[in-house]
């Protein structure tokens, strides 16, 4: 019978020493934060410190050791002590230990003490080894991710096709690092231009190489001179060819041909969005799709449609992320997308982008994007809008009305809706950052003071374009702000003297041309500003 | 509907060598910002002596998040031996801050590495 350990015939020595070397044991298991390590130092500690023949780690689902130490023990570890390690929250099995037997057959309880107390530390150890494991191996993948992001952007087109009479602008954003999203212009050797917009079903990396596979397919059929119908039944046989997991991974598209000489499109919609076709006069044309997604079904054929694309036309193709932007359970949906592209006015295609990109964002309260969105606009432009020195992007005496909670936090809407509405008449980006930090102060004045923080009550904002000066109303439900016009005194307020709050009426003052504000019963008490264009600046971008 | 101000501490040293403190702000500076920034700035060490406010990742600053930095820098400037200044501010920001004359009490600097150098 071996000794007890810690009891009264073990000296106060011995049992000190035993802790010591359990301790020291320990701190050379916490010593790496290598799997592998932290296992081969365990059984080497075991091994020695017990003098024992062998020890070795097996890890849950893998038939060799994973560390050993020592003799070699051979499965099924007939006479072997056995330990399991499990994690500290899940109480998931780590790995296990297998340990030889001394030769009297069995451990003594000092050993049994030793050998349980070390396989606890080194659970921890694991734990946070695999832990360490983990956190390379995501920021090897976060790295790939960041290299298939910045591949993926530059295999957009870097410019649109440079066509005289047309302006044509594309954007693409993705929700996750890459995207499904496909986009691409390309100029044919009979002067036309070949123009795709298309979408992979999913999204993320797996969608991600799809459209890259896909962008090599469209790229080298291109060049065979093929009709649009015979490109999207060849692209579509070719996808479908690939097998099951490329089909579930199948794609909805449009090609588009524009023949600027002849004024014509012509288009094939496989499984698309249809794309929006606004005339001059006022007629809208939907181009439906004429066959399914490609990629989905064998042996599939697509028609094309030919239409006139007279100056004043213009054209929307997108993917389903700008319809299926929510507000709550309410979508943006498709008729609004198309409404705003056609009623705004400027004839700059890449700022009726921004000013989609900027409606959508306010629709959603800027939420963060749920779907890859992409969208290429196409504008023949009328006559009017091609003669220098005289754009202007939108009509005189235009008017734009947002109602907002009277609430904090709102006024970045009315800021965002002042800017689209200030850069659509062509106001520099630095009037618009004046003008939007005016806009805020105004929206927090009536929210704060004309409203009293009553979240009942909401706020009202008039935009009103007047030739060549913007004019916004801020109008609260209470009763208004009286005007205090003096500049605030940064020393008397550093000294505490004066309330360090107040700055906004001043600043408004300082960023617009003319501030005025009136007082009256509720819903009649507003600020008025106004911003001028100053002609000699003027940009349209 | 007011966004959080997130507020980091890191540790940096000017040319000169001697050690600063950067607080970098990220998300909006309004009145949702107050218990953010001061806590922050409560919890600096007392023998911190030189402070950068960062405001590169901020978007969007109203007169009631000036406010606020504005009474950081009262609070600054009576411990007697604090210095503060500021970068990362967009042209217009840095308008607005000359303008309501914050730059009379935080030296204004385009970003960390002028600040720095300062």
């Amino acid at each position: 019978m071996d000794t007890i350990p810690f009891l009264p015939q073990d000296s106060l020595e011995q049992q000190v020493a035993r802790l010591q070397a359990l301790l020291e044991a320990a701190r050379h298991v916490h010593s790496s934060i290598q799997v592998k390590d932290v296992l081969q130092e365990t059984a080497r500690i075991l091994v020695r410190e017990l003098e024992l023949s062998g020890a070795l780690f097996l890890m849950p689902g893998a038939s060799e050791p994973v560390a050993s130490y020592g003799d070699t023990l051979a499965p099924p570890y007939e006479g072997c002590g056995r330990f399991p390690l499990f994690s500290g929250e899940s109480h998931q099995l780590l790995a296990e230990l297998v340990v030889s037997m001394p030769d009297s057959g069995e451990y003594s309880l000092y050993e049994q003490d030793f050998i349980e107390g070390l396989v606890l530390q080194t659970a921890v150890a694991l734990e946070n080894a695999t832990l360490h494991e983990r956190d390379l191996e995501w920021a090897r993948v976060q790295q790939d991710l960041d290299a298939a992001r910045l591949l993926q952007r530059s295999l957009l087109p870097r410019a649109m096709p440079d066509i005289p009479g047309f302006s044509i602008a594309a954007r693409s954003t993705t929700c996750y690092e890459v995207g499904g999203d496909y986009l691409d212009t390309m100029t044919l050797p009979d002067g036309t231009h070949l123009m795709v917009v298309a979408d992979v079903a999913g999204k993320g990396l797996a969608s991600a190489i799809v459209a890259t596979a896909f962008r090599a397919a469209v790229r080298s059929q291109s060049g065979h001179n093929l009709s649009l119908e015979d490109l999207a039944a060849r692209l579509s046989q070719q996808h479908w060819s690939e097998g099951g997991e490329a089909r579930r991974r199948y794609m909805t598209a449009l090609f588009l041909r524009l023949d600027p000489a002849q004024h014509e499109i012509e288009m094939v919609n496989a499984g698309h969005n249809p794309a929006a076709v606004s005339l001059p006069g006022g007629e809208l044309r939907m181009i439906e799709a004429s066959g399914p997604p490609l990629g989905m079904l064998p042996g599939m054929t697509y028609a094309a449609e030919r239409f006139a694309f007279p100056p004043g036309a213009r054209m929307l193709l997108y993917t389903d992320g700008l319809t299926e932007v929510f507000h709550g359970d309410e979508e943006f949906g498709q008729d609004r997308l198309v409404e705003t592209f056609r009623n705004t006015p400027c004839p700059e295609a890449e700022r009726v982008l921004d000013v989609l990109w900027d409606t959508l964002g306010t629709f959603s309260f800027h939420e963060p994007q749920t779907d890859d969105m992409t969208a290429l606009a196409i504008f023949h432009l009328a006559p009017e809008s091609l003669r220098a020195g005289d754009q202007t992007c939108m009509k005189s005496g235009s008017s734009v009305q947002v109602r907002l909670p009277s609430e904090l936090g709102f006024e970045k809407v009315a800021m965002s809706t002042a800017a689209s509405m200030a850069a659509l008449m062509g106001f520099s980006e630095d009037r618009i950052e004046d003008l939007k930090t005016a806009v805020a102060e105004a929206c927090i004045n009536a929210i704060e003071h004309g409203n009293q923080l009553n979240s009942s009550l909401s706020v009202g904002v008039v935009l009103s374009n007047n030739d060549d000066e913007l004019e916004v109303k801020v109008i609260d439900d209470g009763n208004g702000v009286r005007q205090s016009p003096h500049a605030p005194d940064i020393d008397r307020k550093m000294h505490g003297e004066e309330d360090p709050r107040g700055m906004g009426m001043f600043l408004i003052q300082a960023l617009v041309d003319e501030a005025e504000w009136h007082q009256g019963p509720p819903g009649k008490s507003f600020v008025r500003l106004v911003i001028r264009l100053d002609k000699e600046n003027q940009e349209c971008r | 509907m007011q966004v959080t101000t997130k507020v980091s501490e890191r540790k940096a040293s000017t040319a000169s060598g001697s050690p600063v403190t950067i607080l970098s702000f990220a998300g909006d500076i309004s009145s949702a910002s107050k218990d953010a920034i001061l806590n922050a700035y409560h919890g600096l060490n007392g023998s911190t002596s030189k402070i950068l406010l960062d405001f590169t990742g901020v978007d969007y600053i109203n007169s009631s998040g000036i406010a606020i930095i504005i009474q950081m820098l009262l609070e600054a400037q009576k411990t007697g031996s604090q210095s503060v200044g500021i970068f990362g501010l967009s042209a217009h920001f840095q308008k607005v801050f000359t303008m309501v004359g914050i730059n009379k009490y935080a030296a204004l600097h385009k970003d960390e590495a002028s600040a720095l150098a300062a």
